[in-house]
């Protein structure tokens, strides 16, 4: 009897202790996951913006690129995509299959876009339109906007696996659900860039 | 009224207090467990079945160690646990409750009605825009505010708190919060939560205990076993009622005194008093349906459990008691809520404008440039710091409608109000210093940013002089959006732009103090102030600097600055040096120490060193606005928050010749 008491109550500290670490753990992992999913919240509200100002473009270019119909119809589609991929990834940000579906989209539509404002360049009286100079200058400062919250999702989403990919946390993170998160990267800048039309 | 410094010291007091009675209830718990461990030993140990002939050992010192010591793990462990969780302080909170940010640059209706009710009531309490987190999940009529210090506070609202306010019922609300925030009683509840936690621990160990006792072969093992489970979970539970006792009675009275300030702050009773009502007629209460609501019942802005009106263990006083309170015709029938349809924002706003009567203030906001000379009572500021009224929220609805609407979205989006930033550090007079500092901007980061920021700098020539620390509360909130990297680069670029003039200017150092030590807080970069001194002598030399500083700055000759100075330091404590510290001893660096070592005292301390700083700054009859921004930069990095210092000038002096020619 003497010895049984002490024992357990030894046997409970040893738990108790061991117990307030995963639970400290498992909080920081929380913790990180919550700020990269706060920052992709952010970019949820800018790329909603970019999908906003989109077809506006498109209808003020349709009345004067007549016969630049696929042109249109592309970005229209490319929009469309990126807009319900743009749905799925804010349901589970971070998540791979979600942030690599939003990625392409997101570069496809990059790409439509930059074609449609290079050959833009060849009508003259589009690219005096006071709409369309206003649109253009919204376009580019939201995709200034989503560049940034951008960046402090990666950043976000680099802290949170580095910390989980290290010891201890390792150990637990899959036990308790905690995945992988993918960044958001556009897979291929350089279509980004309006390509340089020459005659 | 109890002014904002007595009430931070009551504020810490009570939290000694609370201690006491968290010490007594653990060692009743433990002479509880210690008899309950005592007969589980008893019983499981004898043979036959003749327990009754043989008398209990009452004293098994071995025992009593044993669950000493187990008891003290738990209830610490458990204590510990919670404090470290919510040591982010009041994002900890807003996220365990299952809150997301609303973002300052949301276009949804209500929350963006939400999020300009906050911003007036922030910059009229001049304390920065609390981020606020929106509990999607939650149906009942609720609200809370946390955080260690004012300037670090977080607001979280109900679903139902959106859904079924109207514009002015909501301000009722907020302005609620905003008092408990001016109060102290955030920090205090707080600590409540953690200390509360380990005791609430020993109950739930008990239950389980119980429960999986009870699916034990061996009967008597397992009558053991549950009995002990069963003694832990009561005597569990008696603990987490004795902390429902201190709670409910350290926070009924809180409440009421919460609902009083929001009167005075929207001088509308129909606000408050319309919300609460609206608590009462809607179906769900002010429930709250989230299971962590227990610990953090007492935060709330209506009780979140509806028990019984008179229960000893209500967080809040009784519904109807709180609307008589503030509204004495009250014929106790509860409306019939229902949803309300978002109106268009501006809408709302202008309707606002045309019903208040025209302020008197705004020809005075208008016309005051920088350098304009205002008078000031020290007195009468000091008594205004933590304790807004209602011609405070009208200068702060002047001031933000007088912000052009492109620079007030600019201070919403994380990317425009960094490049905001950046433009108000630009030179005003200098176009060589100005393009160094915009080639520090495209070195650092580039070409979209600097567009960005010369977009800007032009707008900010229209600005009323008044609105610049609005503008800097107003970014405060939304650069919290910020990484860690971004942060810290955002940082480096502010050093480099201040240091391109080779001086710092005043402007320059407000920045500083309520910018960016506000923000390092946040980011983890700088601990928050603990209180540490409690007499003046502690801190003399500080406010020696502090005061030497304000003498340097506020006057010119060099006789004058030496009779202001000893003038002031006499009227704080005839012992101290009556000779003034060169400039040499007082630059901003200095300045800088001396404010992190104010931050640690305690409030009475801060409030003479306050007033002395008031003192200071009014002694030649006229405060520029220059001043004034330094006086409410100095007050904030200490954690008091001053309203914006023009209403209270021209308000007071006004009552006081008013007061004279009744005589």
């Amino acid at each position: 009897m003497g010895i049984l008491l002490p024992l357990v109550g030894v046997v409970c500290v040893v738990g108790i202790v061991f117990v307030l670490f995963i639970a400290g753990i498992y909080n920081k992992l929380v913790q990180l996951r919550n700020r990269y999913e706060n920052g992709f919240a952010q970019i949820d509200v800018q790329l909603k913006r970019r999908y906003d100002l989109i077809p506006n473009v498109v209808e003020i270019a349709k009345g004067y690129m007549k016969h630049e119909r696929e042109t249109l119809e592309a970005v229209i589609t490319a929009r469309n995509q990126a807009y319900q991929a743009g749905q799925q990834a804010a349901g589970s940000p971070g998540a791979p299959k979600a942030m690599n579906a939003l990625n392409q989209a997101e570069s496809q539509l990059g790409g439509a876009l930059g074609r449609l404002l290079a050959i833009s360049e060849s009508y003259p009286d589009l690219k005096a339109n006071q709409n369309m100079m206003s649109l253009q200058e919204e376009l580019s400062s939201t995709e200034n906007k989503v560049a940034f919250a951008r960046q402090a999702f990666n950043d976000g989403v680099t802290t949170y696996n580095t910390y989980r990919d290290q010891f201890p946390a390792v150990l637990l993170a899959g036990t308790f659900g905690f995945r992988e998160a993918e960044l958001f990267e556009i897979a291929d800048d350089t279509q980004r860039e309006a390509p340089k039309v020459e005659f | 009224m109890v002014d904002f410094f007595t009430a931070q010291d009551h504020a810490r007091r009570n939290t000694g207090k609370l201690v006491l009675c968290l010490v007594l209830a653990i060692v009743v718990m433990i002479l509880g467990i210690y008899v309950a461990a005592l007969f589980t030993v008893h019983y499981s140990s004898d043979e036959s079945n003749r327990v009754h002939t043989v008398p209990v050992d009452w004293i098994q010192p071995g025992i009593f160690l044993a669950v000493t010591v187990v008891v003290l793990v738990v209830i610490g462990g458990g204590s510990l646990y919670k404090i470290v969780e919510l040591r982010r302080g009041g994002e900890a909170v807003a996220l365990m409750l299952g809150g997301r940010r609303i973002h300052p640059n949301t276009t949804n209706l209500n929350q963006r009605r939400l999020l300009n009710v906050v911003e007036e009531m922030a910059i009229a309490s001049g304390v920065a825009v609390p981020p606020v987190f929106l509990l999607q999940d939650e149906p009942g009529i609720n609200a809370f505010a946390a955080g260690f210090t004012p300037d670090d506070a977080v607001i979280g609202v109900n679903q139902g708190t959106l859904d079924y306010l109207t514009r002015d019922e909501l301000q009722g609300v907020i302005a609620h919060e905003f008092s408990h925030i001016l109060n102290g009683d955030m920090r205090f509840n707080l600590r409540l939560i953690g200390l509360l936690h380990g005791i609430l621990l020993i109950g739930l160990i008990g239950y389980f205990l119980m429960r999986s006792s009870g699916r034990s072969s061996s009967n008597r093992e397992s009558g053991g076993g549950v009995g002990l489970g069963l003694a832990l979970f009561v005597i569990g539970y008696a603990g987490l009622f004795a902390g429902r006792l201190i709670k409910a009675g350290v926070s009924r009275q809180r409440e009421y005194l919460a609902d009083a300030s929001a009167v005075q702050f929207t001088r509308n009773p129909v606000s408050i008093g319309g919300a609460l009502k609206k608590i009462g007629g809607a179906a769900e209460h002010s429930k709250m349906e989230t299971a962590e609501a227990e610990s953090v019942s007492h935060m709330f802005f209506g009780d979140a459990f509806m028990r019984s009106a008179h229960s000893m263990f209500a967080t809040h006083p009784p519904l109807q008691k709180r609307i008589l309170r503030v509204d004495p015709y009250f014929d106790g029938k509860f409306p019939v809520v229902k949803r309300i349809k978002p109106k268009p924002v501006e809408a709302e706003v202008i309707k606002d404008a045309k019903d208040k009567k025209k302020s008197p203030l705004e020809p005075i906001l208008a016309t005051i440039a920088i350098g304009d000379k205002i008078p000031l009572d020290p007195a009468a500021v000091i008594a205004t710091v933590g304790s807004p009224n209602a011609d405070h929220v009208q200068v702060s609805q002047a001031i933000l409608q007088s912000i052009p609407e492109e620079l007030h979205n600019a201070t919403r989006e994380v990317f425009s109000a960094r490049a905001l930033v950046f433009a108000l550090l630009m030179d005003q007079d200098s176009t060589e210093v100005r393009e160094s500092q915009q080639k520090i901007i495209k070195s650092l980061e580039g070409d979209s940013v600097l567009d960005e920021t010369n977009h800007l700098f032009p707008l900010l020539q229209n600005v009323t002089a008044a609105s610049r620390v609005p503008i800097l509360e107003l970014i405060q909130g939304t650069l919290r959006d910020q990484s860690l990297p971004q942060y810290e680069q955002f940082r480096e670029i502010v050093d480099q732009l201040i240091k391109a003039d080779k001086k710092i200017s005043l402007f320059e150092f407000v920045l500083q103090q309520l910018l960016l030590k506000q923000l390092d807080r946040v980011y983890g970069l700088i601990k928050p102030p603990v209180v540490r001194y409690h007499s003046m002598n502690a801190v003399e030399g500080d406010l020696c600097v502090l005061i030497s500083a304000l003498a340097h700055l506020g006057h010119k000759d060099d006789a004058v600055v030496a009779e202001v100075y000893a003038k002031v330091v006499a009227g704080v404590d005839k012992k101290i040096d009556p000779n003034i510290l060169p400039k040499s001893d007082c630059n901003l660096q200095h300045i800088g120490n001396a404010m992190a070592r104010l931050a640690e005292c305690s409030p009475p301390i801060k409030k003479r060193a306050l007033t002395a700083a008031a003192s200071c700054i009014a002694a030649d009859g006229h405060v520029t606005v220059g001043e004034a921004e330094l006086f409410r930069a100095v007050a904030s990095s200490i954690d008091c928050p001053v309203p914006p210092v023009i209403a209270d000038l021209v308000t007071e002096s006004d009552a006081l010749d008013a007061a004279e020619s009744e005589d």
